[in-house]
């Protein structure tokens, strides 16, 4: 989690110049020539794009940890003099920060490829929309143009005809019991029954805060499972794949950075866990701010779920 | 020692409805596909959209209210306005900008 909110409080504290940012951005940048080079067939390119962005994300990952060592015996001195109410509040603040870079990148990520397919799609024309909301379409401004394409993959098909709209539906489900189980784990933290009562009152007392977030990873672990399967599905039957048109390319890059993030909540969860397992969870901070990120992804996937296979 | 001091997070609060929370997504999700299969006679195949784009929200809203505990914090509009809606607003002008170009 983040300890950065510590950073001006200490005069003997040195800033460091977080490489964070130009990393990143190099990241994406690589990824997405890596994934526009496999969308067009051009597999040397798009492996050693691939190739350069995990060298990137080593020489990131040795000089962040470098750099987060020697701050660290710094900041724990730091840390011992300030409330933890202060601290708390801090991290939270940074997680809220966090979440609205994120709120930013998928609605742009979900809202272009939304887009892209209001212009595209026949049965659901931009200008049906606009229609509906009372907006005069003969101006110039939503005058769309003529677009070649309908909003259908590379062979003629829609998403209807390509996606298993009753898969996804209980991937639904499951998505959303894990964002109870996690909100439970939160509340037996709060409880600091974070191990368990063998007496509990109910079952989730039993378990307490430790075992419901291995439940509730275990339960994310499932999810990307039956999207994986779909995915799988997807590719070796129905031979849709990033580069069956602009449907295919929005529906790996919509569902696919969701995906990444669920693994990256799994991992987050385990590390609460164990945190909790070994006895270093003082109060439910932590896991709120887990929380907080677990179900922001449920939120992403509540949208995603009615504009990529419902709609 | 540091960690004894108050902290703002409310550790006794009433219990709060998380199971209720559960049911209503899980209904309204159900209610979802089944709109979005069967449709409804004489709506078009715009409004459904409208209609499930609406659910979804109301979905997404509460879990942010419930689950991620924005309806507890002190000033919880906000909170919501700051961290969802003004990012949310900024980048939906961004991401449609392809239809008024």
């Amino acid at each position: 989690m983040n300890e950065d909110t510590q950073d001006h409080s200490n005069e003997g504290h040195h800033d460091h110049i977080s490489m964070m940012s130009p990393f990143i951005g190099l990241s994406f940048g690589l990824v997405g020539f890596s994934l526009l080079s496999f969308a067009q067939n051009n597999l040397v390119m798009g492996l050693g794009m691939a190739a350069l962005f995990i060298i990137v994300l080593a020489v990131f990952v040795v000089h962040e940890i470098r750099q987060r060592k020697a701050a660290w015996d710094e900041r724990q001195i730091a840390l011992k003099d300030q409330s933890h109410s202060a601290t708390f509040m801090g991290k939270k603040m940074w997680m809220w920060i966090f979440l609205i870079s994120e709120v930013v990148f998928f609605t742009i990520l979900i809202g272009i490829s939304f887009s892209l397919r209001l212009v595209n799609d026949p049965s659901l024309g931009f200008q049906d929309v606009a229609r509906f909301c009372g907006i005069p379409t003969n101006t110039k401004l939503f005058n769309i143009g003529d677009f070649p394409k309908g909003w259908v993959d590379s062979e003629g098909k829609t998403p209807r005809e390509i996606l298993n709209i009753w898969v996804t539906t209980i991937n639904t489900f499951i998505l959303i019991v894990s964002s109870y189980t996690m909100v439970k784990a939160h509340e037996q933290a709060e409880h600091k029954n974070f191990l368990g009562q063998k007496d509990g009152k109910d079952l989730f007392f039993k378990l307490g805060a430790g075992k419901l977030l291995l439940v509730t990873a275990a339960i994310g672990a499932i999810f990307l499972g039956v999207q994986i399967y779909e995915y799988t599905l997807l590719i070796t039957r129905d031979h849709f794949t990033l580069g069956s048109g602009l449907f295919g390319a929005t529906f790996y890059l919509q569902t696919g950075f969701h995906g990444a993030h669920v693994l990256g909540g799994i991992i987050l969860l385990l590390l609460m866990a164990y945190k909790t397992f070994s006895n270093g969870m003082e109060d439910a901070s932590d896991i709120e701010l887990a929380g907080l990120y677990w179900h922001f992804i449920d939120v992403v996937w509540v949208m995603l779920f009615t504009i990529v296979y419902l709609i | 020692m540091a960690t004894e001091v108050s902290t703002n997070v409310q550790h006794e609060h009433p219990p709060r409805p998380y199971f209720k929370i559960l049911i209503i997504l899980a209904v309204i999700t159900a209610i979802e596909v089944t709109t979005s299969e069967l449709g409804i006679p004489a709506y078009g195949a715009a409004i459904i959209a409208w209609l499930l784009i609406v659910m979804a929200l109301i979905k997404a809203v509460t879990i942010i209210a419930f689950y991620m505990h924005i309806k507890y914090e002190k000033s919880p509009l906000k909170v919501f306005s700051i961290t969802f809606v003004i990012p949310f607003l900024m980048s939906f002008l961004v991401a449609f900008f392809p239809l008024v170009g």
